[in-house]
Order: C-alpha cells, then structure tokens, then sequence
C-alpha cells in the first residue's frame, strides 16, 4: 500500500479526534505543554500501528493510546515527585474531614475546574470520559483497561467525592 | 428494591447503563421514593454542571499543524516519476553542464536542476515555510547559544554548534527541531531586520550541497564546514544570505 494514501486514510479517519484527544490529555496532565506531546507521541504510535486498527469507532482507539501515553508521561514525572498524586489525594481526604477547609470552600465557591482537577487521575478520567466525551461503559471500560463494574463503581465514588469537594449542593460557580 | 439498592445503582441508571429489569426496578422504586428522587436530581445536576462548565479543550491549530507536518516526515519519499539519466552515472556530467549552462546565462532566477536533493529542497523549503506560520518559529526561543545550545541535547544525538551575530547584524532568535528527509535536524532562526532566516544543520553525507538559488520566492544556499551540512533559506537577499553563511564558517 503506497505510503501517502496510507497517511491520507490514517488523517482522514483520525484527526477528527484530535480534539478529544488532546482534551483527554489536558485533564490527565499538568500543562498544555505537556498535553501536546503527549498527543503527538499518540498520534504517532497510532499511525505506526495503524494497519492494526480493524475500523470501528477510530476515537475509542486513538483515546486508549493518548490514555497510556499520559499514564507513562505521569509515571515519569511521578518517579521525578514532581507530580503531586500523593498530595491531591491527601488534600482532598483533609479536606473533607476539616471542617474548617469545607467552610472555607463553601464560602470560595471553589471553581468547577479546580475541583475536577483535585480528583485523583483515575476518578478525573472517568468523569472526563462520561460527561465530556459521553463515552458509554463499554468504551470507558476499553480506554482505561477496567473491567466494566469497575468503570461503574468509580464512577460513582468520583460523583460522591465530586459532590463532596463542591460543598454538597449548595450553588457553586462553573467556572 | 431497597433505598440502599437504589443509591448504588443510581450512578448507573442516570447514565442508561442498568439493563432493562435493572431500569424497570429502579424506575418502579423512585415513583413511591422522593428521597431516592432527590438523590437522583442531585446526580443529575451534577452531571449538567460537570457538561456545561468543566473546560473541554480544544486542539490548538498550531499542534494539528506539527502534528501533520511530522506524519508527512514519516512517510517514505513518494515516487515521483522523475526524469531517467539524471541519477545515474551518465547523467550527473549531464546536469552539471546544464547546471553550468544556467549560471552562465546569469538569469535572475535560477532553476534548481533536478538532482539526488530534489527531496532535500522540497523539506528545507517547505520547513521553512511551516516555521513562519503562528507559534512554530522556534521551540527554545532565546539569543543566548547557553540557553539554545544544550536544549539539543537529548533531543539529537549531535550538539549543533550555535553563535549569536547580533554585533553584525543577524540576531539569533532561536532554534527548534524539524524534518529533513524523515530525519530530525537542527533548525536555527537568525533574522535580519525583517526577515527570518533558517538554518537547517546536521552531520554530512554524501550528495547534500545542490546548486544553490532562488526557488520560489526564496534564496537557499548550502555549504559543508567542520563535518556538518549547513542549509540556509529565507526570502533575504542571496548577498546578505553569504554574509551570514561566511560568519557561521567562523571558527
């Protein structure tokens, strides 16, 4: 198969997604920086592996590849303790049990953003994928390498922290 | 089916993924439960707010660009039909008498003679013409070589060597990484007053120094020193283009 049509037919059936892909990558990583390699590193891998894509739903299988590019690129910076995995965590259990900080966020009206953001990488994933992208279980379950209950129960503990992090119900700003 | 039941399941059903006895169940509890109701509204809520207000981001054009430019630096050389006796061994004396034949006619515009470098010429042009498009000059954007020098390294497996000429009047902007024949290479950005000169260097091999000229609408001119092919292109004039190709021979 002659190379240009080859890339031709990988362009016209891929970059359709590119802005789900680098969607995905923003929430998952820091920086827009870092977002854009990552999308490049995807979108080249894809293409090598591209006469491995049997048809389908060509966003599912690009966005498998962006997700584990950005888990290598956070496991690297992880190694490096840039990456503040631990603290989030930590940060959001203080969090909710200090009474102090909930009043504190309540009164803040903490932004949607931040809020998504301090959820742990695996709960921000799934909302990212169930509300932005409104990917079903099944897709989800193949983008992060998750059985299908598991897609489910996170989901909804992400929901629960979520809630818990905007201070219940009360009106919070969306941005 | 109890509230317990419900509450864990209710993540699920808002987002249509209980089975139909599943949604049956759950549907027949939340008609006789408004607690379980409320809890659901909340769910729902959140969602719409997570919909309407969490940023979804965007690709910039600026990556979708790169992105294409570095598929095409992927992809093999296509095969164009090219002119047969060019290539081989009776052809080259061809093209240097016709390569002659043109200089001598002193035009204006000269026409590259095809060669080996054809592909070569196409990748320095169309790289300098990608760079001048918004964001993509320079990836280390800096006229100091200390900064621009060592971002190289880990990136190609030479360190390029790097000057600023501010003094005579060719300020270094910068430099990035691009694609020549499907290899990356070092790209320094000089300019003089508005133009955007680039500076395409890499180790030598053979065949890399063409008849230099005018293509396009801009000026190219190649050179070979201490070991490195040197590639410069930019639409300034080809007497100023020297001037900065004789500094970068400098020692």
């Amino acid at each position: 198969m002659d190379e240009s049509g080859r890339r031709a037919r990988f362009e016209e059936a891929m970059l359709p997604h590119l802005h789900a892909a680098f969607n995905l990558a923003s929430w998952l990583l820091r920086n827009d920086a870092d977002a854009e390699d990552a999308v490049q590193e995807a979108y080249l891998r894809a293409f090598r592996h591209f006469d491995g894509f049997r048809g389908g739903d060509g966003r599912v299988w690009v966005l498998a590849i962006v997700r584990n590019v950005c888990l290598s690129h956070w496991q690297k910076s992880r190694a490096r303790a840039e990456d503040g995995f631990e603290e989030e965590l930590h940060e959001t259990a203080r969090a909710a049990g200090d009474p102090e900080a909930q009043w504190q966020q309540k009164s803040e009206k903490i932004s949607l953003d931040r809020a998504l953001r301090q959820l742990p990488p695996d709960f921000r994933e799934v909302v990212v994928l169930r509300e932005l992208e409104e990917l079903s279980y099944k897709e989800i379950a193949h983008i992060t390498g998750a059985p299908i209950g598991t897609v489910m129960s996170r989901l909804a503990r992400a929901r629960a922290l979520l809630r818990q992090i905007l201070g219940g119900d009360a009106a919070v700003e969306a941005r | 089916m109890t509230c317990a039941e419900t509450l864990r399941l209710l993540s699920a059903y808002l987002d249509h993924e209980l089975d139909a006895a599943g949604s049956l169940a759950m549907a027949s509890h939340l008609d006789g439960c408004p607690a379980c109701r409320r809890e659901l509204q909340a769910l729902t809520d959140l969602s719409g707010l997570v919909r309407g207000g969490g940023g979804y981001y965007r690709a910039p054009p600026a990556l979708r660009r790169r992105l294409q430019a570095r598929l095409a630096a992927e992809t093999a050389p296509a095969k164009r039909p090219f002119p047969r006796g060019w290539s081989d061994a009776a052809g080259r004396p061809l093209a240097a008498v016709l390569a002659l034949a043109l200089l001598a006619f002193g035009a204006a515009r000269l026409v590259l003679v095809p060669q080996p470098s054809e592909r070569l010429v196409q990748d320095i042009i169309a790289g300098h013409v990608r760079s001048l498009q918004v964001d993509h000059l320079t990836d280390i954007a800096s006229s100091d070589r200390h900064a621009v020098k060592p971002w190289f390294a880990g990136k190609l497996n030479y360190s390029p060597q790097v000057a600023d000429f501010d003094r005579d009047g060719f300020p270094l902007v910068g430099g990035r990484l691009d694609y020549v024949r499907g290899r990356p290479v070092t790209a320094l950005v000089y300019r003089r007053r508005q133009h955007i000169i680039n500076v395409f260097v890499w180790p030598s091999q053979l065949d890399e120094v063409g008849a230099d000229g005018a293509f396009d609408g801009f000026h190219l001119y190649s050179f070979q020193h201490a070991g490195m092919t040197y590639w410069l292109v930019s639409d300034l004039n080809e007497e100023e283009l020297k001037l900065l190709a004789a500094l970068l021979q400098r020692p």
